[in-house]
């Protein structure tokens, strides 16, 4: 016996259109399609921005003047998660993004901001629209702390 | 397509508009590492005006000229209103390559990659003239959109 699960699988049921629409009126009603879960470079992007923000709050004793990379990276993660947001479904599981290196010195944090501007790049490049142009622009800041660390 | 098309177009004329901007305030500023910054700003702006161009024609378009006339956003008459002009103009280049990034397509994979790298570069020296104007607040959490 064949099931309806089998021949979703082979996509037979796509090949037996003709079939299909002829007893139409047999067939059970199709499930509407799962809602589209958000990017999982949304979700990489967030933790890796959470781990930001502790790497230089552990550093914000010795250095105030980080005050502003610390305020930065906290705004790309609400807008990370604003984004995340928008999507009906949750994101996948968290599998991919690498944390940056655990930040004490100034070459650590800089080598921290390198590490997610590349990051964010190419998790901008794999998407389309407004959650591209997000993490196009979170990339350029995260530049922009890594040459402020200098 | 066409949306990219136009956006790829505002960029240029962005890139037009600083080449100019820097025409005007550069002889507004006093220190000399300052006119070093706007003179390799403008150099770096040219480029990418040529390279931009040249990428259009490739792809059987007319680059749009620069404008006869650019009205200052305000007047710019000494070192601090050109150091806040540059930011200005940086921060115009930042928001229209930022804007092509948004409407391209995933099959507009190169024009993507020298947007986000005109996107950096934008930041970059906005960052660097901001750090003359306002030093505790040298960065912005979101270039291309905000100032």
């Amino acid at each position: 016996m064949i099931t309806r699960r089998a021949l979703l699988g082979t996509g037979l049921v796509v090949a037996a259109g003709g079939i299909g629409a002829a007893v139409a009126g047999l067939q059970p009603r199709r499930r509407p399609p799962a809602p589209p879960a958000a990017p999982r470079q949304l979700s990489d992007a967030l933790a890796r921005e959470q781990s930001l923000v502790a790497n230089v709050d552990a550093a914000l004793a010795a250095r105030p003047e980080l005050r502003q990379v610390r305020d930065d990276h906290a705004a790309h993660a609400a807008a990370l998660r604003q984004a995340i947001t928008r999507y009906p479904a949750p994101a996948p599981p968290l599998v991919s993004a690498a944390p940056p290196p655990a930040a004490g010195t100034t070459a650590q944090l800089r080598a921290g901001e390198l590490a997610a501007a590349r990051a964010a790049a190419a998790e901008s490049a794999a998407l389309t629209g407004a959650d591209a142009a997000l993490l196009a622009s979170i990339s350029a800041s995260e530049a922009t702390h890594a040459e402020l660390l200098t | 397509m066409n949306a990219v098309l136009d956006a790829w177009q505002a960029a240029l004329a962005a890139e037009h508009a600083a080449i100019a901007g820097y025409d005007v305030l550069g002889p507004r500023l006093a220190d000399a590492s300052q006119v070093t910054l706007a003179r390799d700003s403008q150099q770096a702006h040219r480029e990418l005006r040529d390279a931009t161009s040249a990428r259009l024609i490739a792809a059987g378009q007319s680059p749009v000229p620069a404008a006869a006339d650019y009205p200052l956003p305000f007047p710019v008459t000494d070192p601090a209103a050109a150091q806040r002009f540059a930011i200005k103009l940086e921060s115009a280049c930042a928001a229209a390559w930022r804007y092509l990034i948004s409407v391209a397509d995933a099959s507009s994979r190169s024009v993507r990659t020298d947007a986000q790298q005109a996107l950096t570069d934008s930041a970059l020296r906005a960052m660097r003239w901001r750090r003359l104007v306002t030093p505790t607040r040298a960065t912005v959490a979101f270039p291309g959109i905000q100032q």
